[in-house]
């Protein structure tokens, strides 16, 4: 299925998606490199979250092609999902199931074999740090340790790729912090993260970014990149800059 | 003061206009109903499918089976030759009852004094077996006594007059039971989800930190639903009384006077649930309970009153919508003044006044706490 | 499969940990048994009833006696002026007024027709009608009994000739009307509680997000839509087997048949239910919504499968729909298994009947659902 030697885990043609006369995502093209960190960066409202959705298969696009690792959107979108991680803004858990519940009941779901699924389970609350949290029902955790729990849940499987749509929203500093420390782990460890934000220094931390603005990419690269061919001191005086007179 | 409360109220207009779907069922389910029981369901029972056995086969047993048959209570769907085709009978459900008439009938009726036909019936469906059992012992008192002319009682006629509803309808009967409820519905079940609806999602706790008053806020979330139940009375009232002919016989102001007593009452339940429950789920499974079921069930709406165990006759007197239907059937069918009903009214006010009482003062302190 | 499982066990932990549901799993069918079978299955009884008897015979006196010792009455005013009976259902103090005219006795005496008025408070046709029946019998039965006496000394001459009644009743002697009804109610206490736990679990899921994140997942629709169903199967499946122990138990309803049979058509016939709430929750955002549908729903599915009124009775078009009501043939299968133990050759049909619509409206529903958002 997977074609060969593909050093691209998701790639992008002229993707577009209408709802209505609206058009939400506009002709984009992009591709993400194996093991990088991919950002997009946009305000509310650009279409990111729109194509995050049409990568991992939960709306068909209306035109365009696009492959994730090597799967077609279109057609593959069940196969996809055996090989990607996905966490949204709104930390999808079961509020009445305890943490260590959850990650058991996303874990088969996946359809991990009991034993997989119980070292599985045990890697991930040692890595992310939920020993002392297991037994705890989820609706007493605070939204730092609720992330966390999210994201054990979305690498519980181990995914090629991991998308992470705004991950951070309404998390204290530190743990944002402590959020993008494991994220960089697991890019070190060979998962390709695509990443949905709009905050300007979790951009930073990107190896690419992407940045985009009424359902189109207005501009592509690393941030060093970004940041030299706009002449600006910091990505977010970038976005301001591009972001501005488009607007106008 | 004033736009304090317009801005409550249009804020509560926008929600019930952008929820097309509660407010479809609010006017379309009464409707469908008065559809329902206008066109569909009836009381009466009519045409119990009837085997006959008979054994005697003779001119006299021929006749008594075309003269019970004549009237519209049975039609005859089998005839059996055998007794013993009469249980798979009964559970294949070709016939409710099954007559019996014995070998020698013909010559016993000229003969004997006394003569048995025998009635089985299937008792499985009580009440058409009761309906069923009645007819045919009547059947036969009458035909005895033509028999015998002259010689015995002539039958006691009944002359019944029927008041209010004379072709005994049902739909005269549902009506008001159907403004009761849906009036429920909106004032107590809808006003107190919006109400849970708002201290779920914080906006409660956002209107009270501005200088609003409590009472502009109940009065402003409140005035939208008692327009809206209004509107549907009088849609209830006009669809059932043109189509279906349901009357008005009473005074159309009276009704109106005694719906905003009714409305009164359902909203200060509706308040009264809100200020104990915490989520809109709560609220939720405590307005079905506590405004729903009673009003369907325990009012008088279909169910007689008088034929439930006195616990529940009990529990019926504080249902808002019993002491509403007596006001409504009194006034629309009855056409009966204020000097028949003005109980109900008063009982309705103290409970109205009762529970709000109650409940502005907890939902004060709800929210302080 | 193992997916599946992994759902289902979710499911009950969720229940397991919800306070207020696992009182509800446990007390709604016991008090809506309990209140449904008072309210639903009562005969129609102690109809407040004002009597004018205008002969002062003791015939009259006879007939008066009669209609006071019955249960269906209660024969609660005497009134001597004829001209004021009225005034008693106007009030609502009575609903029924009898008047026995002058002369009765002597036109019964002297082989004379003799009409006994009464005004009936019509506004509730059934219990008008039902109490009309009633009062019939009662006199029915004491000229039956006049006739009898008045005929004894007749008889040996041979000259009068008796038609009379040999009544037997069969599969419920007494012909109790909560025999009939209670188990009609455990098949609507079995039809909404399936329907709604459907309809909401996953809408819930919707609302609070976790939809979103179970679609990402590589499992099948069916494998998502089993494991929700199964649990709320089960659970139907408990509540129904409580009903009835309760039925049991309080109403000491028969239960004639198999019960292994009739668990067997239970599933089949729930199938149609859980379906239907899948259906209702796939045009629903929220909790409230599938609520308000599904009761709309299911209103029109209890009146017209035959639970409360006679199916035989209603016009040719309506008769029809009720064909499309799976209730209506659970509804008969219930009664007929349980009083009077009627086995799989007497109801396959109805049986087929309802896997054909569980089939199509399980389909239909697994069709509709899409693994994609909107």
């Amino acid at each position: 299925m997977k074609s060969m030697d593909n050093a691209y885990s998701v790639e992008v043609n002229d993707l577009t998606k209408k709802f209505g006369r609206f058009v939400a995502v506009d002709h984009i093209s992009f591709y993400v490199q194996d093991g990088e960190i991919f950002g997009f960066l946009g305000a509310n409202g650009a279409g990111k979250t729109t194509t995050i959705r049409m990568l991992c298969g939960l709306i068909r696009p209306t035109s365009g092609q696009g492959r994730v690792e090597g799967l077609d959107i279109f057609t593959q979108t069940e196969a996809i999902k055996q090989d990607i991680g996905y966490m949204s803004q709104k930390f999808s858990l079961y509020d009445d199931l305890t943490v260590e519940e959850n990650l058991v009941f996303y874990g088969g779901i996946y359809g991990m074999p009991s034993s997989e699924l119980s070292l599985a389970c045990e890697a991930v609350i040692q890595r992310m740090d939920l020993v002392s949290q297991v037994k705890k029902l989820t609706r007493s955790l605070p939204a730092g340790w609720k992330q966390r729990l999210a994201l054990s849940c979305a690498i519980l499987h181990q995914p090629k790729i991991l998308f992470l749509d705004e991950p951070t929203g309404g998390v204290d500093p530190i743990s944002r912090r402590a959020f993008w420390d494991a994220i960089h782990q697991l890019a070190e460890g060979g998962t390709t993260i695509f990443v949905t934000t709009h905050y300007m220094d979790e951009a930073e931390y990107c190896n690419r970014l992407s940045i985009m603005h009424e359902g189109r990419i207005i501009a592509l690269g690393s941030p060093m990149e970004l940041k030299d061919r706009y002449q600006q001191p910091t990505v977010e005086q970038v976005f301001i800059d591009l972001v501005k007179p488009a607007k106008a | 003061m004033k736009p304090r409360i317009v801005a409550v109220l249009q804020k509560e207009f926008i929600h019930i206009w952008r929820d097309p779907y509660s407010l479809l069922i609010v006017f379309l389910f009464p409707m469908m109903m008065i559809l329902l029981y206008g066109y569909a369901i009836t009381f009466d029972i009519k045409y119990i499918p009837l085997a006959i056995l008979d054994q005697d086969r003779s001119p006299a047993s021929q006749q008594l089976v075309e003269k019970l048959t004549s009237s519209n209570y049975f039609r005859i769907t089998a005839r059996l030759q055998d007794r013993r085709a009469i249980e798979p009978g009964f559970l294949h459900r070709r016939m409710s009852a099954v007559l019996v008439i014995p070998p020698d009938f013909d010559r016993r009726l000229t003969s004997r004094p006394e003569t048995s036909v025998q009635l089985i019936m299937d008792g499985a469906n009580a009440n058409t077996a009761m309906i069923a059992m009645n007819y045919l012992k009547s059947f036969l008192t009458r035909t005895t006594l033509e028999l015998n002319q002259g010689l015995l009682a002539t039958p006691l006629e009944i002359e019944p007059r029927i008041w209010y509803n004379p072709d005994l309808k049902s739909t005269h009967f549902v009506v008001p039971g159907l403004i009761a409820i849906l009036m429920m519905m909106i004032c107590a079940m809808l006003t107190s989800l919006t109400i849970s609806r708002e201290r779920e999602t914080g906006t409660l706790e956002q209107i009270f930190v501005s200088p609003i008053r409590p009472v502009e806020i109940i009065i402003g979330k409140v005035a939208p639903y008692i327009l809206l139940a209004f509107l549907d009375a009088m849609a209830i009232l006009g669809f059932s009384h043109w189509v279906f002919g349901v009357p008005i016989r009473g005074s159309l102001a009276l009704l109106v006077f005694f719906m905003l007593i009714y409305i009164y009452a359902s909203l200060s339940l509706g308040v009264f649930i809100s200020s104990r429950t915490r989520t809109q789920q709560a609220a939720l499974f405590a307005a079905m309970l506590g405004t729903l079921l009673p009003s369907v069930l325990l009012s008088g709406f279909v169910f007689p009153i008088a034929s439930m165990p006195r616990v529940l006759q009990w529990v019926t007197y504080i249902v808002p919508a019993k002491y509403f239907l007596i006001q409504a059937r009194g006034v629309m069918l009855k056409g009966v003044g204020f000097d028949y009903l003005y109980l109900p009214t008063v009982f309705l006010l103290i409970f109205g006044t009762l529970l709000l009482a109650v409940s502005v003062k907890r939902f004060k302190t709800n929210l302080e706490g | 499969m193992r997916r599946v499982l992994h759902i289902i066990r979710k499911e009950f932990i969720q229940i397991r940990r919800d306070r207020t549901m696992r009182a509800l799993i446990l007390l709604v069918p016991i008090i809506q048994i309990w209140v449904l079978g008072y309210v639903i299955s009562s005969e129609v009884k102690h109809v407040s009833t004002v009597i004018c008897d205008l002969d002062r015979t003791s015939t009259s006196r006879a007939l008066i006696e009669r209609l006071s010792h019955t249960v269906y009455l209660n024969v609660r005013y005497h009134e001597e002026r004829e001209s004021l009976v009225g005034e008693y259902l106007d009030a609502g103090r009575a609903m029924i007024a009898v008047v026995l005219p002058a002369g009765l006795e002597k036109n019964l005496q002297t082989l004379q027709p003799s009409r006994i008025q009464l005004l009936v408070d019509g506004q509730d046709a059934n219990t008008a009608n039902v109490a009309l029946g009633h009062i019939a019998g009662i006199l029915e039965a004491y000229l039956t009994d006049r006739v009898r006496s008045q005929s004894a000394a007749a008889l040996l001459s041979e000259e009068i000739h008796l038609l009379t009644p040999v009544v037997q009743v069969w599969y419920n002697p007494n012909l109790k009307l909560s025999d009939f009804m209670i188990p009609g109610i455990v098949v609507f206490l079995l039809t909404m509680i399936t329907t709604l736990v459907s309809a909401m679990g996953l809408v819930r899921e919707r609302e609070i997000g976790t939809l979103e994140q179970l679609l990402v997942a590589p499992i099948k629709k069916h494998e998502l839509l089993i494991g929700k169903i199964i649990p709320f199967a089960l659970l139907g499946l408990f509540e129904m087997g409580l009903a009835i122990g309760f039925a049991r138990l309080w109403y000491h309803i028969p239960i004639v048949g198999n019960l292994g049979l009739y668990l067997l058509l239970s599933i089949i016939f729930l199938f149609t239910t859980l379906g239907l709430g899948l259906l209702v929750s796939a045009f629903s955002h929220t909790q409230q919504q599938a609520m308000f549908m599904s009761w709309f729903i299911l209103i029109f599915v209890l009146l017209m499968s035959g639970f409360l009124f006679p199916i035989e009775n209603m016009p040719r078009l309506a008769q029809w729909l009720t064909y499309l009501n799976p209730m209506r043939y659970f509804i008969l299968i219930t009664r007929e298994l349980f009083i009077k133990g009627a086995g799989l050759r007497h109801l396959y049909i109805q049986g087929l009947i309802l896997c054909l619509f569980g089939a199509l409206i399980f389909t239909f529903s697994v069709l509709r659902f899409q693994k994609r958002l909107k």
